[in-house]
């Protein structure tokens, strides 16, 4: 058990589908990574009580990932083509490296919202990635690296 | 939960497998749900050399 700090962490994204054994390919030229988590809200407004409620739906998650600009980079490659193609990619988001064990994260099956690439006159270009999950045979999930063994 | 087998490819090409396992995000949250089990508490009991004392009026 110990703490982690976002130096640490590392994001994975691979031309395969977890559904059909991923090779991952860690994104190293990662920097702030910012996954968002919540559940949409349904508001009970009657007058039963002083306050509003709320029932939830369904999980809404997005990852947003800050890289740095590398021409020829082989892995922003494989994001700018899923990005042209509209197709689907996988994205992991680890607290450590996907080969330790004990290393945890959260995978599943992405598009690329997003890819804007701020071009700043007197600073090192980035590009920022949004990955969404898309409809697959694989449902979101967390992952345990090597638990059980 | 289940074991899957994925594999991680270093940039100098070198893929391993990588054991994982999974935990959907359902499943996940049905865990954390979980209400944790307490165990039954047990009645106080008194020693029994214990005498009340006297009420002070």
């Amino acid at each position: 058990m110990s703490e982690v700090i976002g130096l640490e962490g590392k994001a994975y994204v691979s031309e395969d589908l977890l559904g059909d054994g991923p090779t991952w390919q860690e994104i190293d030229i990662a920097s702030e990574i910012t996954g968002e988590d919540s559940r949409n809200q349904a508001a009970i407004k009657d007058r039963r009580s002083q306050f509003e409620k709320y029932k939830l739906g369904q999980r809404v998650i997005t990852y947003s990932v800050t890289m740095t600009y590398v021409k020829g980079d082989e892995v922003l490659s494989v994001l700018r083509d899923a990005y042209d193609s509209n197709t689907p990619i996988g994205f992991a988001s680890m607290t450590g490296d996907i080969t330790e064990n004990g290393e945890e994260g959260f995978m599943f099956d992405a598009l690329v919202a997003e890819m804007g690439k701020p071009e700043p006159f007197e600073d090192v270009w980035t590009v920022d990635v949004v990955f969404v999950p898309t409809s697959t045979e694989t449902e979101p999930a967390f992952v345990t690296v090597g638990a059980g063994t | 939960m289940r074991t899957v087998i994925h594999k991680f490819k270093n940039k100098r090409g070198e893929v391993v497998d990588v054991q994982l396992e999974v935990r959907s995000a359902a499943e996940y949250i049905q865990h954390a749900d979980q209400p944790k089990t307490e165990e039954p508490q047990k009645p106080a009991v008194k020693p029994s050399f214990y005498k009340a004392p006297d009420a002070h009026i």
